[in-house]
């Protein structure tokens, strides 16, 4: 014999069984309408903390993607500058070469002392460039080192900076170099502001062996602004390596997250329809034990 | 034999009949009382009258009310609800402090750290921008309040099991002085024929209710009397007299309630009811705040130390970032942190004193302190000894939500048993009331018999 069946617990247990049907619709309703299995760190601890652990690094990643968009941003402004140097210095040896010819009038002379004159200012406020970071406030000298205040160098050529060449964090402990120092491009193997004091000088003084002898140096320090120019491209480079390296990283964190967080959406919804339908149908039951038992 | 004899017996048929539609009533009255068990009405024949060397009947008499009940299912009930509401207890506690320690995705502390290093790497970016010095002190402030915040509602739950022992003692006193008033009605009623079915029904309640905030043993005594032994052997109730439960701050722990009954101190021998559940959790709350003061700590000496060792904006030595706190008063560090440092222009991003304002040497140093293991003995990193410490909330939450569930089961099957043996049916008391009908309008016919006979009697 089974157990009497007492109109109290019979109340009290179907009573039970429907509160739990609607709990469990519930809980299949909170995750459809929410698309997450893990709601609280209560769900699931240990996938909480690793969900955690993956949100964490992402948003150190979102830091590492400003701070390489910022060094792109320093890194083009520099490569534009050496850019315009380059294109200043092989036009000083086209007027060098014109120049070393000799047998010029003074009129042409006067003409090409005053156009290396020119590309000289140019120069002195080229390496003088500021960048003004991003949209943020405080333009920074691009060439003066860790003096970024201060402009790197002087009407006559003379450094003002340091040879300090910042770095950014561009992944967990791993750094790269940004900065330029002005000391190291304008003034490395050849001294260019040097070579086109010289050059003007000779060009003024009509003294076509001088501007000869500049031609080598001129030649030197236009492969000088090259190099630098390659040294961009190369950390340019590395940032773009690093930073497709670091989306695919993202979509692997993007995928785990998802695993451990997203719900199955079409077995929730089913799931739903079967708690509908098991509610629905206790409910049911429910009302017939209860016009069935009407003996009193 | 009388005619009066066929009265007599006529009338026991009628009174019986009439008593059991009574007791019948009474089931169906109380139907839905909580804690109600059915009676029932024991009948049995008169002793038989000898006459001339023969037996006859002499009708039927109501012997008792019986109370249907199982003394083994109420322990068991007692036993299951202790248990379930010791964890539901501590599942309601723990979801508390979960959602302090991780209130959403976006706002809790390891995001805020987060944003925090970040707002060093923005300045390493650019280390003599004003409003990058701006956002890391923002950022700095952001992160102290939290951690202060959050030792405060820890706080105030670690103060809140005082006020929750304190409103749960004073149930447990009503309780048993009114448990020790029933054992004496009890007593007093027990000698004077049928027990008192409603008062003990009353006092299984009580001991029920009892058993939500401690764990009662109880042992039936003579006289109808019960015992109530709690903590595994103290007495609570003993007769007609109950004991006090007594609660005493505790200096050397946290000023936590100690709880007493007649000097025997019952705080750690406790085995469930919703005290049990403060206890354990009033504990695992400190230690949660025991963990935010080591993190809170370590963040401040770790920032300091390398803060000091670089060289603020106008070249000067930096100075400590947060406020130094002298090292006796250290575990309370959550509650106590503040920034130190006021003006942007006193963060020490530089490493040398003679390259600024563009050395960023010091802010990637400090940034580094993200992905640095120098928490907790040099095992983890700031964010990943939040993380677990989340994620140890969330295990107790997780353990606490699946004893309260077992529990629960075993409750519900307890009180399933208990509904058979005790709860009244319906249908069963439709039966016994026609039955008792059929009973009663059989005597009346019975009674009309006697009388025409008496009137035949008479007429002679």
């Amino acid at each position: 014999m089974g157990m009497r069946v007492s109109t109290t617990g019979l109340f009290q247990s179907t009573n039970r069984r429907l509160m739990n049907n609607l709990q469990k619709l519930y809980d299949a309703q909170e995750g459809v309408s929410s698309g997450k299995k893990l709601l609280r760190p209560g769900d699931n601890p240990a996938a909480f903390s690793r969900v955690m652990g993956y949100k964490s690094v992402q948003a150190a990643m979102e830091q590492y993607e400003r701070n390489i968009s910022s060094s792109r941003g320093y890194l083009a402004e520099a490569e534009s500058s050496l850019q315009t140097v380059s294109n200043l210095l092989a036009r000083s040896k086209e007027l060098a070469m014109q120049g070393a010819s000799g047998g010029l009038d003074a009129d042409t002379l006067a003409g090409l002392t005053e156009e290396v004159g020119g590309i000289y200012d140019q120069v002195v406020s080229l390496a003088n460039a500021r960048y003004s970071g991003g949209g943020i406030e405080g333009a920074r000298y691009l060439f003066s080192g860790f003096k970024s205040d201060t402009p790197a160098f002087t009407d006559a050529g003379v450094y003002q900076g340091d040879d300090g060449e910042y770095k950014v964090e561009v992944a967990a402990g791993e750094s790269v170099t940004v900065g330029m120092s002005g000391a190291r491009v304008f003034q490395g193997d050849v001294d260019i502001f040097a070579v086109l004091q010289d050059l003007e000088d000779s060009l003024a003084a009509g003294d076509a062996d001088g501007v000869q002898a500049t031609l080598d140096d001129l030649d030197r320090a236009i492969g000088q602004v090259s190099k630098h120019m390659a040294e961009i491209g190369g950390r340019v480079n590395r940032l773009d390596q690093t930073e497709a390296r670091m989306e695919e990283s993202w979509l692997t964190l993007e995928t785990l997250v998802s695993d451990e967080e997203d719900l199955d959406l079409i077995q929730a919804a089913s799931e739903l329809t079967y708690y509908e339908t098991v509610l629905e149908a206790s409910v049911l039951s429910t009302q017939r034990i209860f016009q069935t038992l009407g003996i009193l | 034999m009388s005619i009066n004899h066929l009265l007599d017996i006529g009338r026991s048929a009628l009174q019986s009949a009439q008593f059991g539609l009574d007791v019948t009533a009474n089931n169906i009255a109380n139907v839905n009382t909580p804690g109600y068990s059915r009676q029932r009405a024991v009948q049995a024949a008169r002793e038989s009258v000898s006459m001339g060397g023969n037996f006859y009947g002499a009708g039927v008499s109501v012997e008792s009310v019986e109370r249907i009940y199982d003394a083994f299912l109420g322990h068991e009930v007692y036993k299951a609800n202790a248990e379930m509401m010791d964890y539901q207890m501590r599942e309601q506690t723990y979801m508390r402090i979960e959602s302090i320690l991780y209130p959403s995705d976006e706002t809790n502390l390891g995001s805020l750290m987060d944003e925090f290093f970040s707002a060093w790497q923005d300045l390493a970016n650019n280390p003599a921008g004003s409003a990058e010095r701006q956002m890391v002190l923002t950022k700095a402030e952001e992160l102290a309040q939290n951690f202060r915040s959050l030792h405060g509602s820890l706080e105030d739950e670690i103060q809140y099991s005082n006020t929750l022992l304190e409103g749960y003692a004073d149930e447990v006193n009503r309780l048993a002085s009114e448990i020790a008033v029933m054992n004496q009605e009890i007593s007093r009623l027990e000698g004077m024929g049928s027990p008192p079915n409603d008062l003990l029904d009353r006092r299984d309640a009580l001991i029920e209710e009892l058993s939500g905030y401690l764990d009662p043993t109880v042992i039936e005594e003579q006289g109808g009397m019960v015992t109530v032994l709690v903590s595994g052997g103290q007495p609570l109730v003993q007769g007609n007299t109950s004991f006090t439960l007594d609660l005493a701050e505790d200096p050397d722990d946290h000023g936590f309630y100690r709880m007493s009954v007649r000097g025997t101190d019952i705080t750690d021998s406790l085995q469930g009811g919703r005290m049990r559940g403060v206890v354990e959790t009033r504990e695992k709350m400190v230690e949660f705040q025991d963990a935010l003061n080591q993190l809170a700590s370590e963040l401040v000496h770790e920032f300091n130390h390398l803060h000091t060792a670089g060289y603020d904006l106008d070249g000067n030595l930096g100075q400590e970032f947060f406020t130094p706190i002298d090292p006796g008063a250290t575990e309370d560090m959550a509650r106590q942190i503040q920034v130190n440092i006021r003006d942007g222009n006193q963060i020490a991003a530089a490493q040398d004193p003679d390259a600024l304002p563009g050395d960023n040497r010091n802010a990637l140093a400090i940034a580094g302190l993200r992905d640095a293991t120098v928490v907790d003995g040099s095992s983890t990193t700031f964010g990943g000894f939040y993380q677990s410490l989340v994620g140890e909330a969330g295990a107790e939450v997780q353990d606490a939500a699946r004893k309260a569930e077992a529990g629960e089961a075993v409750y519900q099957s307890m009180m399933d048993y208990k509904n058979s043996v005790s709860g009244v049916s319906l249908e069963e008391e439709a039966i016994r009331l026609l039955a008792y009908q059929h009973a009663y309008q059989a005597a009346a016919k019975f009674m009309t018999v006697v009388e025409d006979l008496m009137d035949t009697l008479l007429a002679i």
